[in-house]
């Protein structure tokens, strides 16, 4: 990787990184992803954003796949090597789906 | 394997805050809780960090039929989350920590993120709670661009748009204020300093796989904005 230095130098860009979560990150999401009401709002493209109870909208959209333990492989992983681009989270269940 | 989950459960033993059949979320992590990271709230650096379901281990994890763990690694769920999103907590404690290393308040702020796979996504949920003017991300394929639809303002192709002039033409001609480096790659961190507005943060979320090294401040070599 390398680093502009001409627009890191004139442009004064502030260089952060960020490393997982502390216990007071995940306290704070316990604490917040619990308030408010019935998320029902439009963003600039005019989208719909519909969720659940939250601080988060539109979180629960992160999941494109829901598998049973028994098909990790070949839906999980699998799925996975092949098209990555197609998925965000897949959620695996340990029972068998409904 | 697997590290990012929740579960109910099913066993707790006597004087514990927890009861059986309870609905609760994991932070997986596994501290020393002796270091000096540990003890200053900087836990997310311990000297010994692991993971349940990354680190191997007896405790098991995400893809085990059951889990060991800590009590205090355990949080009972708020009666009105599902349990079957609850696993999606930990990339928002992810996104959750990543928006708090700038040490400044984002509302207001135009922000880009490169990247829209788990972190941008989580990132931009936990973005639009901060009441930020506008969230811009750069992502080039076709599902996950869909997909960050649903909580993004601006959406770029980097395949075929340039990332600081679609970013500063939606801007008024500004640039991000800040960007959120996901993606860890050459193209994405130089689109992401073309973008940003002069004196803004980048913030790098992503593991970069090789050194990071500056290029030489010859004049005319590289854009000075």
């Amino acid at each position: 990787m390398t680093i502009p230095s001409r627009q890191f130098f004139f442009k004064e860009i502030k260089l952060f990184s960020s490393c997982g979560y502390n216990k007071q990150d995940f306290e704070d999401v316990m604490g917040l992803i619990g308030q408010g009401e019935q998320y029902r709002c439009v963003n600039k493209s005019n989208t719909l954003i519909n969720g659940l109870p939250g601080k988060f909208p539109g979180y629960e959209t992160m999941v494109t796949d829901r598998i049973s333990i028994e098909d990790v492989v070949s839906k999980g992983f699998e799925e996975l090597v092949n098209n990555k681009d197609d998925h965000i989270k897949i959620l695996v269940s340990p029972r068998p789906l409904l | 394997m697997g590290h990012e989950f929740c579960g109910h459960v099913r066993s707790a033993p006597a004087g514990s805050k927890f009861r059986e059949g309870q609905a609760v979320m994991a932070d997986p992590r596994i501290l020393c809780a002796k270091c000096h990271f540990c003890s200053k709230g900087q836990d997310h650096t311990c000297d010994q960090i692991g993971f349940l379901g990354i680190s191997g281990g007896e405790g098991g994890g995400g893809l085990s039929e059951f889990v060991a763990i800590d009590e205090d690694m355990l949080y009972a769920l708020p009666e009105n989350v599902s349990i079957d999103f609850a696993a999606l907590i930990e990339p928002l404690a992810v996104a959750h920590h990543a928006i708090k290393t700038i040490n400044s308040k984002l509302e207001g702020l135009d922000i880009l993120i490169i990247g829209a796979g788990p972190v941008g996504y989580a990132l931009a949920c936990v973005l639009r709670a901060e009441n930020v003017k506008s969230i811009i991300v750069s992502e080039p394929t076709i599902k996950r661009k869909e997909q960050a639809k649903a909580v993004v303002d601006k959406i770029i192709d980097p395949t075929s748009e340039n990332v600081g002039e679609a970013c500063r033409s939606f801007t008024g001609g500004k640039g991000a204020d800040v960007t959120f480096d996901c993606a860890g790659i050459q193209v994405g961190l130089e689109a992401a300093f073309d973008a940003i507005v002069r004196g803004g943060y980048f913030v790098n979320i992503a593991v970069w796989e090789k050194p990071v090294r500056t290029c030489k401040l010859r004049r005319g070599s590289q854009p000075r904005y």
